[in-house]
């Protein structure tokens, strides 16, 4: 339902040069791929591959543990 | 023997020497186990997005090392039995991830001429950047990286062409 009416392509198909920004020490590149309170958005929403959408988790998650990336954010503060 | 790249988190409070003494003791202890510091990097202080040991800053040190997979456990509880050290991460990488290693008087020669070089985006933000000077640090690192990366494709193209040349002149005569 989500793809109603629009095709997306995958942000890393249409640039391979993205793919290298893929990592945990690229987290300014990351945010644009998590919500405001701090989610992964899920890829039927952003278009990603699953290959690359795995590849993502992955690095958003290691930034996490480095407190680059937050896990939550509580709306009620902002 | 592999790779790893290890990023850790100094605490803040730590002044300047008491940090380079914590990082000479850790590549002093993975010297020890047989291994190799092939990078360092200071990515310096930087608002941390959660508070860890209720700090809301810390100091980031990037290591990439050669060093055997055995002995990346007993270098983890080293962090672990660290109170310095508010969080460490150890991944594995492989050998073309590996960043050339400058030293630190060049690359703080580089960074200002890099800030003239950037893109407009960058420069509206250049004085804003100029307050804050934690992501400050951080920016013009990656800038760096990226400007490197951009000059090298440049000399890769330069050389190309050069040879192009040579082989054009070569057939004409």
């Amino acid at each position: 339902m989500a793809n109603l009416g629009k095709t997306r392509v995958c942000p890393f198909k249409e640039d391979p040069e993205l793919i290298n920004k893929i990592n945990y020490k690229e987290y300014k590149f990351l945010k644009k791929f998590i919500t405001e309170q701090g989610k992964i958005i899920p890829a039927h929403v952003t278009g990603v591959s699953s290959k690359y959408q795995r590849m993502l988790n992955r690095e958003i998650k290691k930034a996490r543990i480095l407190s680059l990336l937050p896990f939550v954010v509580d709306p009620r503060l902002n | 023997m592999n790779y790893y790249e290890i990023v850790y988190i100094v605490h803040p409070a730590l002044q300047a020497g008491h940090l380079d003494d914590i990082i000479a003791q850790i590549n002093k202890k993975i010297s020890n186990l047989k291994g190799k510091v092939l990078y360092q990097d200071n990515w310096g202080k930087k608002k941390l997005s959660y508070l860890i040991q209720k700090q809301k800053y810390g100091t980031y040190v990037l290591i990439q090392c050669m060093i055997d997979g055995k002995s990346i456990n007993e270098i983890s509880t080293d962090f672990e039995l660290n109170t310095n050290i508010l969080r460490h991460l150890v991944s594995k990488i492989t050998e073309d991830d590996i960043f050339e290693q400058k030293n630190t008087d060049e690359v703080k020669k580089e960074r200002p001429s890099d800030l003239s070089v950037e893109a407009g985006d960058n420069k509206v933000s250049e004085s804003d950047q100029k307050n804050n000077n934690h992501d400050d640090e951080s920016q013009k690192q990656e800038n760096n990286n990226l400007d490197d990366e951009s000059q090298d494709q440049e000399n890769v193209d330069n050389d190309s062409e050069d040879k192009e040349e040579d082989n054009n002149n070569e057939t004409g005569e």
